[in-house]
């Protein structure tokens, strides 16, 4: 049962918020392996953050086993472990950026990881660099674009190497020429994502397959792609509202 | 919002170790306010003008960090003379100006003075982020460095918000005036902002739990020990002990 490739697992997974009526996860399962590239489109309420924090243990399930590389997580101490190899990108990056400067902030990880200081500022300016953002390393992150936040939320993650990455709508409210720079940085990644948007022009250009929620379930059905698909091509010359 | 208009100069106080700056400042500024005389506290306030100088501020700057401290003194001036009982100096018809009153206002406000300037030269000539750092080595609790951290990273993020609702309230035609309704509207404004707080607050520590946070305070900056920061230590130091033993044994 347990494939090698399998990076996470989720099997039979419920989740209802305390006081809620019906379970926003529901029975849902869910593989991603190794070298996976995977996009999620769904409504707004659907479950996808949920589902992002369920894997990360910021959220524990009624019911269902969470599998990482291998192990079963039950406890916080087995998120612990775990935290640092899988990156999450929230989806405010004010939310992940609470250290005074851009620098300070990227070596936050590094620094929790037990590297040393030399090393984690090592670790910190090399990820600033591959992102071409080393330039803002002295800013104080509060006083940054939208975008600039974002890009810096994304190096922060990434010191942390982590082994797959979890992106909660990261083009959310950023202009064109920031969506552009992300596709290029996810696209020249060489590990496992999965990406939630509400952006088909996004998601189609940096996964390979798109997955889909509903009733708290996940949608793997390639019908789903296509419709989506469709749907988009069809209004595209055209301003129009989704959903 | 926080401007840190001193925090990046280039004199010798802003190259001393912020953990230093911060012992110097308590150290000083506790002398001040228990001197007892007032020709003694001219002495004291002849240090921090000295440290400001050193630090070389912009003094029209430095007055305009006076401005609030000015007016609250104002109101002591006003108040003190009139209604403290001793010595009466000066009398107009039934006002009556008492020696002890005037002495301790001027008290107040040379200590006052004093010790705000001691500040500004030490501590405001930092970043909150140096500042969390000294704070950090010279053993005050990691929960309180990060509670002072968090503040001054958050506090823009909930001005940003409250305006935001704010402005939304205003584009739905809210006018605040003297009436329950404004009220109940800024007791609304005042509730959503604390839901909001809080609820970033738990998404934090999410972001923060996600990076591997441990509870401790980790950072890059590293201070090597210099003959400047011991000189300038021991200075203070000095200063600081002829200042007490003048007081004790010669005033």
């Amino acid at each position: 049962m347990n494939n090698h490739s399998n990076i996470i697992r989720l099997e039979d997974i419920s989740y209802t918020y305390p006081g809620a009526n019906t379970p926003v996860l529901h029975h849902l399962n869910l593989e991603i392996n190794k070298g996976d590239r995977i996009g999620m489109m769904a409504p707004n309420g659907s479950g996808k953050t949920t589902l992002l924090h369920t894997i990360m243990g910021l959220c524990r399930p009624d019911s269902g086993t969470i599998t990482v590389f291998g192990n079963a997580l039950r406890e916080e101490q087995d998120f612990v472990a775990i935290r640092s190899r899988i990156g999450l990108l929230f989806q405010d990056s004010d939310d992940q950026l609470f250290c005074p400067t851009v620098l300070d902030d990227v070596a936050f990880g590094p620094l929790n990881l037990g590297f040393s200081r030399s090393e984690a500022l090592d670790i910190a300016q090399t990820t600033l660099d591959r992102l071409e953002i080393r330039k803002f390393e002295d800013q104080v992150t509060h006083r940054m674009s939208g975008g600039q936040k974002r890009l810096v939320a994304l190096a922060a993650v990434l010191a942390m190497e982590p082994e797959v990455l979890l992106l909660d709508e990261p083009t959310a409210g950023l202009d064109k020429a920031v969506k552009e720079k992300l596709v290029h940085i996810l696209n020249h990644l060489d590990i496992s994502y999965f990406v939630i948007s509400h952006e088909f022009d996004f998601v189609s250009a940096v996964t390979e397959k798109i997955y889909s929620m509903e009733d708290g379930r996940i949608l793997v059905d390639d019908e789903i792609h296509i419709h989506h698909h469709e749907h988009v091509h069809r209004h595209g010359n055209h301003p129009h509202v989704h959903k | 919002m926080i401007e840190e208009k001193f925090a990046f100069g280039h004199s010798m106080i802003h190259r001393l170790d912020p953990s230093v700056r911060i012992l110097c400042a308590i150290i000083l500024s506790v002398i001040t306010a228990l001197c007892d005389h007032v020709s003694l506290v001219l002495l004291h306030l002849l240090v921090s003008i000295m440290l400001v100088a050193i630090a070389r501020l912009d003094i029209k700057d430095v007055l305009n960090r006076l401005k609030p401290l000015l007016g609250f003194l104002l109101m002591i001036w006003i108040i003190l003379p009139l209604t403290f009982d001793g010595e009466v100096i000066f009398r107009f018809g039934i006002l009556e100006i008492s020696r002890p009153g005037v002495v301790l206002c001027a008290k107040i406000t040379l200590k006052s003075i004093c010790i705000l300037l001691l500040f500004t030269a030490l501590i405001a000539t930092m970043s909150i982020a140096s500042l969390g750092n000294g704070l950090h080595r010279i053993h005050v609790p990691d929960k309180l460095v990060f509670l002072l951290l968090m503040s001054y990273r958050y506090i823009a993020v909930i001005q940003k918000e409250y305006q935001r609702l704010l402005r939304a309230a205003k584009f739905r035609g809210f006018k605040p005036g003297t009436n329950l309704h404004s009220y109940k509207t800024y007791a609304y404004l005042a509730g959503m902002l604390f839901v909001r707080a809080s609820l970033r607050g738990q998404r934090v520590h999410q972001a923060m739990l996600c990076r591997g946070f441990d509870k401790k305070f980790h950072t890059l900056d590293l201070y090597h020990p210099t003959i400047l920061n011991s000189v300038f230590f021991f200075g203070v130091l000095v200063a600081a002990a002829a200042l007490v033993l003048f007081e004790i044994f010669w005033i």
